[in-house]
């Protein structure tokens, strides 16, 4: 119920409507992978795994740490706020298990290290998609 | 006897120099592949107790009836470089206050990581071990729920590194990461107990198994290794002892092997944490066997719950830890002469054993992102003698003894 109270507030506040917010997972156009699962998305923002489902290496992008699109994404994703994530982080980065995303200012540098990056992934708001990137999937 | 030194300002300024030379790199080569993050904590903490001091770890001096801002204070720095995409390398700095403070004991790892495969990781150098589910993050305090870590379960095991080598294998497994992970390797860590002990732990091997989603952690461990401590007492009672049953206390001869030197101890672990959006538990069960005279080992075992309530997460903690066997006795001599020795060798004995629980209860803040806030209380039972886990300068209490510990704590990423 909290979470979906924070939800609807995030709505409010970041749309001014209550349309149902999407984010979008975004590659480089000559990526070959066709689209991810959930649980794809989750294994690589989660650092689970470092490499796309066909082996090739990837580069996740995160969003600024307080950005509205970074809370909601990883709300969608793993049911968890930015201060959990921020820990969990923490607990992976400080005992050399993985390294977090790395951060971007906003969705158009997203796009931007994406476009000159083949491995790189990263996820904007549908409405700052653009025709430089490819979708790989849809998180809500 | 060492002499109990706080952080060395030159430690800090050494911290200072490598962010900022760490930072000229970046700025100079934009190298995105050369990483600077940090941890640090900001910790006051209130003993109750003029002879038994509050401490998380038996490396530590206790807090006593006293306000206390260095003990569980502390600041960190991490430095990655990721060369290639299979080869990174990392150190990480912690200052803190220590027995000692020396590069040596401030460098928390210092590795090389190679990626043999996309699910093998293999690290040379000081790596982190992680024999319980938070040791080779304990000093993270923001990455923690509490102000400090249960006493009673990692107070007896300071060790989160090793200098050697370690191996990981990891697969996504249904809706989380299966990992497995061996260490070998070689620690020390310094006991602080009126003196301060070396505690040399070679051979140290390790494995642990863990899977973990994103609501589950569930983990089991075992570890060995071959202890030596390094003391100015040990030695010279157990020769006293030695002569003693040859010259009128026979009863003595049942004690001559005190001296910890190469003793093999065996860890043994098994943890489970459960984190959804509203509760956040966890509760680990240890066992360490230790093949020596002196103590055959403890039993230690924790609980927390919280509920997490918007910004603010309450919890409450019970802890306890206790010596596998009762407590060791010396016996009476037959010769009135050899009651100083006996009282000596009592008084060792007793340094060994461990009787105690704590019940907490606090809460986490989290003020921002990457800023928490907690406060904690601790009521901690100590029985006769059972205070091997705490400060004790006066040697062992032998009346039962209630502690309060009261901490707070501002701890901050960056």
């Amino acid at each position: 119920m909290k979470r979906l109270l924070t939800l609807f507030t995030l709505f409010v506040s970041c749309f001014g409507q209550l349309s149902m917010a999407e984010i979008v997972v975004v590659a480089n156009k000559d990526n070959q992978i066709e689209m991810l699962t959930k649980k794809q998305v989750i294994d690589i923002y989660m650092g689970r795994t470092s490499t796309f489902p066909n082996g090739e290496v990837v580069l996740p992008i995160d969003q600024e740490t307080d950005s509205a699109v970074r809370k909601l994404f990883y709300l969608y994703l793993v049911d968890k706020t930015v201060s959990e994530i921020n820990a969990y982080w923490a607990r992976l980065l400080f005992s050399g298990r993985a390294t977090p995303p790395r951060p971007a200012e906003n969705s158009s540098s997203v796009i931007n290290i994406i476009k000159k990056n083949k491995s790189a992934i990263g996820y904007v708001n549908l409405e700052d998609l653009s025709d430089d990137v490819r979708v790989l999937s849809h998180v809500d | 006897m060492t002499q109990y030194q706080k952080i060395s300002p030159k430690l800090i300024l050494f911290c200072i120099a490598i962010l900022l030379s760490a930072d000229l790199l970046a700025l100079e080569t934009n190298a995105s592949n050369f990483k600077i993050n940090g941890f640090g904590t900001v910790g006051l903490t209130k003993g109750s107790d003029k002879d038994l001091g509050f401490r998380e770890m038996v490396s530590q001096r206790g807090v006593f009836d006293e306000y206390n801002l260095s003990q569980n204070s502390d600041l960190g720095i991490q430095a990655n470089y990721y060369a290639t995409d299979k080869l990174d390398f990392g150190i990480q700095l912690l200052a803190k206050q220590r027995n000692e403070n020396s590069l040596d004991k401030t460098i928390q790892w210092a590795y090389l990581n190679y990626k043999i495969s996309p699910h093998i990781d293999f690290k040379l150098g000081r790596v982190g071990v992680d024999t319980f589910m938070l040791s080779d993050y304990r000093h993270v305090g923001f990455a923690h729920l509490w102000t400090h870590l249960p006493t009673e379960f990692y107070g007896a095991h300071p060790v989160n590194a090793v200098d050697g080598v370690d191996l990981v294998f990891k697969q996504s497994i249904f809706d989380g990461l299966f990992r497995a992970k061996l260490w070998l390797g070689q620690a020390n860590y310094d006991f602080y107990s009126k003196d301060v002990s070396e505690v040399e732990l070679n051979q140290l091997f390790g494995a642990t198994v863990t899977w973990e989603s994103n609501t589950w952690n569930f983990r089991i461990t075992y570890s060995q290794a071959k202890a030596n401590i390094k003391n100015n007492t040990i030695e010279p009672l157990e020769q006293a002892l030695q002569q003693a049953s040859l010259a009128g206390w026979p009863d003595a001869a049942g004690f001559t092997d005190l001296t910890i030197d190469d003793k093999k101890i065996h860890y043994y672990a098994a943890g489970v944490s459960y984190d959804d959006p509203d509760w956040i538990i966890q509760s680990e069960i240890s066992t360490i066997n230790a093949d020596s005279q002196l103590t055959s080992g403890t039993v230690s075992s924790y609980l927390s719950i919280g509920r997490k309530l918007g910004t603010v997460t309450p919890y409450i903690v019970g802890a306890w830890t206790k010596s596998r066997d009762g407590r060791l006795m010396m016996p009476e001599p037959a010769i009135g002469a050899y009651i100083p020795l006996q009282q000596i060798s009592q008084y060792v004995f007793d340094q060994f054993y461990t009787a105690q629980h704590t019940f907490s209860i606090g809460a986490r803040w989290d003020v921002q992102p990457k800023v928490a806030l907690k406060a904690q209380w601790d009521k901690t039972w100590v029985d006769e003698y059972g205070s091997f886990a705490l400060d004790k300068p006066h040697g062992a209490i032998a009346e039962k003894r209630q502690l309060d510990t009261f901490s707070v704590t501002v701890d901050f990423v960056f």
